[in-house]
């Protein structure tokens, strides 16, 4: 698998999320190479990651990186996930998924008028949204992650 | 004529209508009067002007008043004021060449008081009183070279504020871009009714109305500014509906006081705060909120409201609890302005006019006559806010007096959409020219009981009567629809409705049309909003645009709710907005693609809904709107939308009496879920009951004889009506 591959992936990804309404929001995978052969497939907003935010409280990690759209898909309920790798070469060296939760959730399930459908079919997408983000995180080769679909 | 624009109470009553009668007398001047405005931000704090005249012939002439017979040191205080006008007029490029002021800037010192003033004049400093004005006047020269609307909107310090947003130099001049920049940058000043709404407060109950589009919330913003540079010491509250308002009101503040007081506004005394309001710190504040906490009685938050009232009048209801616990409010605001009045329900107009201090109650509340298509949004002020013990309305609004500021204004200037696209809005969601329904004979759905609303919103009569059973034939005028909204393209390209045989061709036609626009067109990303006509299915409808537009490098986004409250996230200008109907209010573009516009067309149960949101829809567009849809209702809308444009763009009815106007209502009401159910359910019924009947399979006489008596004269009743 080479980084021209995932990057492949990723858009395939994104897309099919996009077409059953899982992503409200989404960044394009950004691709960043140096002279080392070092390959970096990662988001836009990715350098906002930064240890300044480490030991701060979540609330206010997580509203700096909405505030910077520092994410590949913001999902419905306002989880953010984060899809990065790092190759050497066409070697996979490294890899973030991160998922933040929204800390929210309570105004999400309040009021979901303004969610764009209705109560059921917002449960459902919200199940959906998770059986997908756990399938993600089981397999590193995105091209055997199955989108959930409508049903 | 001069229009004469009369600022907050001053102290100098009678040389200020001295002035006024003047002009009024002299109508061969013409241009703008400005009594106690502007304020002029110096390094000292702000400094007021008593009365200044804008005129195309003359310039800017500032008129030092005095009271009575004595005139002080009148010679410094004209250097003054000159000299701090002219410093600020001189920090804007658009008045200067070279180095010159290209305004002619005069000052003079009227005493109407005083007989004899000749001998007080010397070269440089004037004197006059009401008969030795006109010559002096005759004497000022400006040869006018087009400055004077710079000048205005320099005076209405909305040249700073009204900026647009920055968008690229347009490659081409007639791209698309390059029209919406034009239009954006030829909204630069405030007319008139404008004007009247910034500067002139009353003692007492204002009411503004207009469309969406007519400026509300820019007009009750330069209001709190500037009564805030006046009264630096009233304690002003601005309240709102939409959270999103609040970061527009605090920017718009911000900078109007910086120019007219060169200081931020003090905050302590002058409130942004949400209608209602939570515990937790300044941030959070609002006015129903403050009002528990101060008279000590329960406070409800949306879920415990919705709770206990239900979802539709949780507000209302909330405020009217609170209002019948206290028996002696305390009020401690001097001026409460509220925006979005139409959703926020007259008990809370109340509670603000409860909270406000003195006998004056001065409460400006601005709202959309017009949000709502089927009724009046909000009841006229003598229903608002009740009555004396005699009996007497609390607030009720006197007819209007020339020489008074006004209580009650009209933004009829629409400047959000042009005629045709608002007319076409309107014939739409009236249905005007939609094919008469059988159960109606007519093919409106519904109707103002008041006539005269029409001219309210901006439209005029052409043909006929606005009477009951008259026929009668309205348009759009260029006053309330100017022209430059909508010459800036040909008639079909401001509005179109295309049909297609399915909606996955639908959603790739969009995603191509949305990649010319932003590839072709110039246009930026945050310039088109695509808006699904159901709420309820829009994430999964506009899924296949949103997947093409991704593979097309594209990016998009589901406006949704705002995670975080008040906090507004500016998503980016580099994405296209998609939305349901809900979230699309409030928000404006200059493409508005309107997805499965189909549903639109007939709705049993919800007609009154689904025409209402095409509607809103419709009037999203600042310049280009484009309906879309799929199979045969689009077709019956499209062929509705011929007759709007065979008609010129003017409603063309019969106005349906009292009588039919409820039986409009009743008919296309809009009906809850569980209405609907029962209306489907009952439907059935009796289908199957006839059914039966004329099959023989059940006879009259098996009914109870009773019921059947009682159907007979509901009937009968009917057949009379």
């Amino acid at each position: 698998m080479t980084p021209k591959d995932i990057v492949k992936q990723l858009n395939a990804l994104i897309g099919a999320w996009i077409r059953v309404g899982l992503s409200e929001n989404q960044n394009h995978p950004a691709e960043h190479r140096d002279r080392s052969g070092l390959v970096e497939i990662t988001f836009n907003g990715a350098e906002r990651i930064t240890a300044a935010l480490k030991n701060q409280p979540y609330k206010t990690i997580y509203d700096e990186l909405l505030r910077y759209n520092a994410y590949s898909i913001r999902m419905p309920d306002g989880a953010l996930i984060q899809i990065a790798y790092r190759f050497l070469g066409n070697e996979l060296t490294g890899h973030r998924l991160a998922f933040f939760p929204s800390p929210y959730l309570e105004d999400f399930q309040n009021d979901p008028q303004p969610m764009n459908c209705s109560p059921t079919s917002w449960q459902k997408t919200w199940f959906r949204s998770r059986c997908a983000l756990i399938l993600i995180a089981m397999t590193a080769d995105l091209k055997r992650c199955i989108i959930p679909n409508h049903t | 004529m001069v229009t004469t624009i009369r600022g907050t109470t001053n102290d100098k009553p009678t040389s200020s209508q001295a002035l006024v009668e003047f002009f009024e007398a002299n109508t061969r001047y013409d241009g703008v009067l400005y009594l106690g405005y502007p304020s002029i931000g110096t390094p000292e704090g702000p400094y007021p002007i008593d009365a200044l005249w804008l005129s195309p012939g003359k310039g800017a002439v500032i008129f030092n008043l005095v009271e009575g017979l004595e005139l002080g040191d009148f010679e410094a205080r004209q250097d003054d004021s000159a000299n701090k006008l002219e410093a600020k007029l001189r920090s804007h490029r658009d008045l200067m060449k070279g180095r010159t002021l290209a305004v002619a800037l005069n000052v003079v010192t009227f005493a109407p008081g005083k007989l004899r003033v000749t001998d007080l004049v010397n070269e440089d400093h004037a004197v006059c009183n009401r008969e030795t004005l006109p010559a002096w006047l005759n004497a000022l020269e400006w040869p006018d070279d087009g400055a004077y609307q710079q000048l205005l909107s320099v005076i209405q310090s909305v040249s700073t504020i009204r900026k647009g947003k920055k968008r690229p130099e347009p490659k081409r001049n007639d791209s698309r871009g390059a029209k919406l920049k034009r239009l954006e940058d030829s909204i630069a000043n405030l007319d008139n009714h404008q004007n009247h709404a910034v500067i002139e407060t009353v003692a007492g109950v204002q009411r503004i109305r207009g469309l969406a589009g007519s400026g509300k919330t820019i007009v009750l913003a330069l209001k709190a500014a500037y009564l805030h540079a006046r009264h630096p010491d009233w304690k002003i509250a601005v309240t709102f509906h939409t959270r999103s308002l609040k970061d527009q009101f605090h920017e718009l503040i911000n900078n109007f006081s910086i120019e007219q007081t060169h200081e931020e506004p003090d905050w302590s005394n002058l409130h942004i705060i949400h209608a209602w309001g939570a515990p937790g710190g300044e941030s959070r504040n609002g006015i129903y909120f403050n009002f528990c906490q101060l008279h000590g009685v329960e406070f409800h938050d949306f879920n415990s409201a919705k709770h206990r009232f239900g979802s539709d009048k949780a507000f209302e209801k909330a405020c009217e609890v609170a209002l019948k616990a206290v028996a002696i409010p305390q009020p401690i605001y001097d001026v409460i302005l509220v925006d979005e009045a139409q959703d926020l329900s007259p008990p809370f107009l109340q509670l603000c006019y409860e909270m406000i201090k003195g006998d004056d109650k001065r409460l400006v509340y601005a709202y959309d006559e017009l949000q709502n298509l089927s009724n009046q949004s909000l009841p006229p002020p003598e229903d608002i806010f009740g009555k004396h013990n005699d009996g007497q309305p609390r607030v009720s609004f006197a007819a209007q007096q020339p020489d008074k500021p006004k209580h009650d204004i009209i933004l009829e200037t629409c400047y959000r959409n042009s005629g045709p696209v608002l007319a076409t809005a309107h014939a739409l969601g009236f249905g005007i020219y939609r094919t008469p329904s059988e159960q109606t004979g007519t093919g409106l759905i519904q109707m103002f009981d008041q006539h005269r609303l029409w001219e309210d919103v901006g439209y005029e009569v052409v043909q006929g009567d606005l009477a009951d059973d008259q026929d009668v034939t309205l348009a759009r005028g260029n006053k309330t629809s100017p022209e430059f909204l909508a010459e800036h393209s040909p008639t079909d390209d401001l509005i179109q409705f295309v049909r297609f045989d399915s909606t996955a061709n639908q959603a790739a036609w969009l995603a191509e049309q949305i990649k010319r626009n932003l590839s072709d067109d110039e246009l930026q990303p945050d310039d088109i909003i695509v808006i699904n006509t159901d709420p309820l299915s829009t994430r999964n409808a506009v899924g296949p645009t949103r997947e093409a537009l991704h593979h097309m490098g594209i990016r998009s986004h589901l406006a949704g709710v705002n995670t975080s409250p008040d906090v507004f996230f500016d998503v980016g200008s580099d994405s296209v907005t998609f939305t349901g109907i809900f979230r699309a209010k409030g928000n404006e573009a200059g493409m508005v693609y309107i997805l499965n516009a189909q549903d639109c067309y007939q709705s049993p149960g919800q007609l009154a809904t689904v025409r209402n949101r095409l509607f809103t829809a419709i009037t999203r567009s600042k310049a280009w709107v484009r309906v879309l849809g799929v199979g045969g209702d689009m077709d019956r809308l499209i062929a509705e939308f011929e007759q709007i444009k065979k008609n010129g763009f003017r409603l063309k009815f019969r106005y349906p009496n009292a009588e039919q106007r409820k039986q409009l209502n009743i008919v296309n009401r809009d009906m809850s879920a569980s209405d609907q159910r029962r209306r489907t359910n009952s439907t059935k019924q009796f289908a199957s009951l006839l059914a039966d009947l004329e099959a023989e399979k059940l006879f009259i006489e098996d009914l109870p004889k009773e019921q059947v008596n009682k159907l007979k004269a509901l009937l009968g009743a009917q057949e009379n009506r």
